[in-house]
């Protein structure tokens, strides 16, 4: 009997062996791969922020005085529970309120893209912001819609200059505001100045800011406000190790879908041919064939993406690279959130035509999705067959980009 | 007690014969059980590893003919998908452990071709003679 179980012992030793051996040869092949697409520790990519310029951010990121009418904070869009995005297709802007589906029944102005959280934003080289990347800071100068007049030279800051004077989103679309509809540098200043006085008056937030300058709150302005807005972006929002940084530089261990999923985004998925780098994201901008959902940038449901800021034909319906940190908290996707599931949203990317509502659609709106198409052929992810299992494995993975910001964040006011 | 010294007894011989009998036919039986509860598996696997192979043959060319950052990265998803060769050889190896011989494999292998061929031509694809 003891030999018998002895014999039972070192067979299921060797069979153990023979997994262990298989799983060390793929935890390997995983970790390599990670690597050679830009992997590196989170804390790699921090940038040093002071303390009380941290603090004086999220005064400003809480408060509705940012917003001319004073509609609107960013903490209204970019909200803890859903991921720092706002659980919306569509973002809702002023004269929206509550959060989620309360928000989107409430009414509001609708901002024609996808609300973006902010994981990573401002680290280092994570210079490209927006959907269509409208600031741009990869050349080391930072082009934008400032056209030469950018305020800063961190594009960061240059990208909180945006929704404060963007029509909609957090200055009101009335009568009153026809001037500011051209959303020229010029009326954009003229909200500057105003928003610049009515926070060095702010009790609270000017003394603030004031004292992480050294200087007197009288002395404030917009740019100042802009910095301490992105340093508390920068510094709340920067990477964190997660599980999958512990499994590549540590000792941590993956589950094996987490560990087939992996493969599966180096591998067979093409995956990193995009999503590479330290943020998943080459930061360039490829069409992805997603459903369009509501009335598109450029009206009737469509969206021209990066065309939008180039003009450059070859640039129709593509979109900046979303980084994938924390993707699983960020329903629903697409630059225009059409997809609610992750699983529908990676299927997307290989396998558009599998969305029943492409049965749904009309012509014009067939005709709009073929263009989208063609320009799709050329990603190297164009037609991917994708099993239901690599999606799940890859669903799995994902969430192993996983981590939660220092501070929670609520509006103030 | 020798063997020689054992009563004849027609019971033995009954047992003996039934053993023999259960012996002949459940070696089939076992593999024609073994071979249909893990084809569906080995299909996947065969489909699999066929796919990477061609992807792995494409993305090297690709890279010969135009050498590039991209066609590099290609390559190296390539490469890793490979590994679901690795998995088809391991379930092979493991099949040909538990009893089946290479010949009901290869049948097995013929199988899942089947069940992805739509036409006569496919399968004309698998076994004619290229040079």
């Amino acid at each position: 009997m003891k030999s018998a179980t002895r014999i039972l012992v070192i067979a299921a030793a060797g069979l153990s062996a023979g997994a262990l051996h298989a799983d060390t040869l793929r935890e390997n092949v995983l970790r390599q791969a990670a690597l050679d697409a830009g992997l590196v520790r989170a804390q790699e990519t921090n940038v040093s922020v002071p303390p009380n310029l941290v603090a004086a951010g999220k005064l400003l990121f809480q408060t509705k005085k940012l917003s001319l009418e004073n509609e609107i904070a960013c903490a209204s869009c970019h909200v803890d529970r859903f991921g720092s995005a706002d659980g919306l297709p569509n973002a809702i802007g002023t004269e929206g309120r509550g959060e989620g589906v309360a928000r989107l029944m409430g009414g509001g102005d609708i901002i024609p893209r996808n609300a973006l959280p902010f994981w990573g934003r401002g680290g280092k080289g994570f210079d490209v912001f927006f959907w269509d990347g409208r600031v741009d800071g990869r050349s080391g100068a930072v082009k934008s819609q400032f056209a030469g007049d950018e305020p800063s030279n961190d594009p960061l800051v240059v990208a909180v200059h945006l929704p404060p004077v963007e029509i909609g989103e957090m200055v009101l679309n009335t009568a009153g505001n026809e001037t500011l509809q051209s959303e020229t540098v010029d009326s954009a200043q003229g909200i500057y100045q105003i928003l610049e006085r009515r926070l060095r008056d702010d009790p609270e937030i000017g003394p603030a800011l004031a004292k992480a300058y050294g200087i007197q709150p009288n002395e404030l302005r917009f740019v100042q406000v802009a910095e301490a807005l992105a340093g508390f972006i920068r510094h709340n929002f920067r990477l964190k190790p997660t599980r999958f940084h512990d499994f590549v530089f540590g000792d941590g261990k993956l589950t094996a879908d987490e560990l087939a999923g992996g493969l599966v985004f180096y591998g067979k998925g093409r995956c990193a041919t995009c999503h590479s780098g330290p943020y998943f994201s080459d930061f360039d901008f490829h069409a992805i064939p997603f459903p369009q959902a509501g009335f598109g940038k450029n009206g009737f449901g469509v969206d021209y993406g990066r065309y939008n800021v180039t003009l450059d034909t070859g640039d129709l319906y593509r979109f900046r690279t979303p980084p994938l940190y924390n993707v699983t908290k960020t329903a629903p996707y697409s630059h225009s959130g059409s997809l609610y599931a992750l699983t529908d949203a990676i299927k997307a990317h290989v396998d558009p035509l599998a969305n029943p509502i492409m049965i749904a659609i009309d012509a014009r709106q067939r005709a709009d999705f073929y263009e989208v198409l063609k320009q799709w052929s050329h990603v190297p992810i164009s037609g991917i067959e994708l099993s239901d299992l690599d999606i799940a494995q890859l669903v799995a993975f994902l969430h192993t980009l996983e981590y939660n910001s220092d501070s929670p964040v609520h509006e103030s006011d | 007690m020798r063997l020689g010294s054992w009563p004849v007894s027609w019971s033995y011989i009954a047992v003996f014969a039934a053993g023999l009998a259960t012996a002949i036919l459940a070696a089939p039986l076992w593999k024609l059980a073994l071979m249909r509860y893990a084809q569906t598996s080995f299909s996947e696997l065969t489909y699999q590893c066929d796919q990477a192979m061609r992807g792995h043959m494409i993305a090297k060319m690709s890279v010969s003919k135009a050498p590039s950052e991209n066609t590099v990265r290609q390559l190296k998803a390539a490469e890793i998908e490979l590994l679901a060769c690795q998995d088809y050889d391991l379930m092979r190896k493991r099949l040909i452990r538990w009893g089946l011989t290479d010949n009901e494999v290869s049948e097995m292998a013929l199988v899942a071709i089947e069940a992805r061929a739509t036409n006569l031509q496919e399968v004309v694809r698998v076994h004619e003679i290229r040079y």
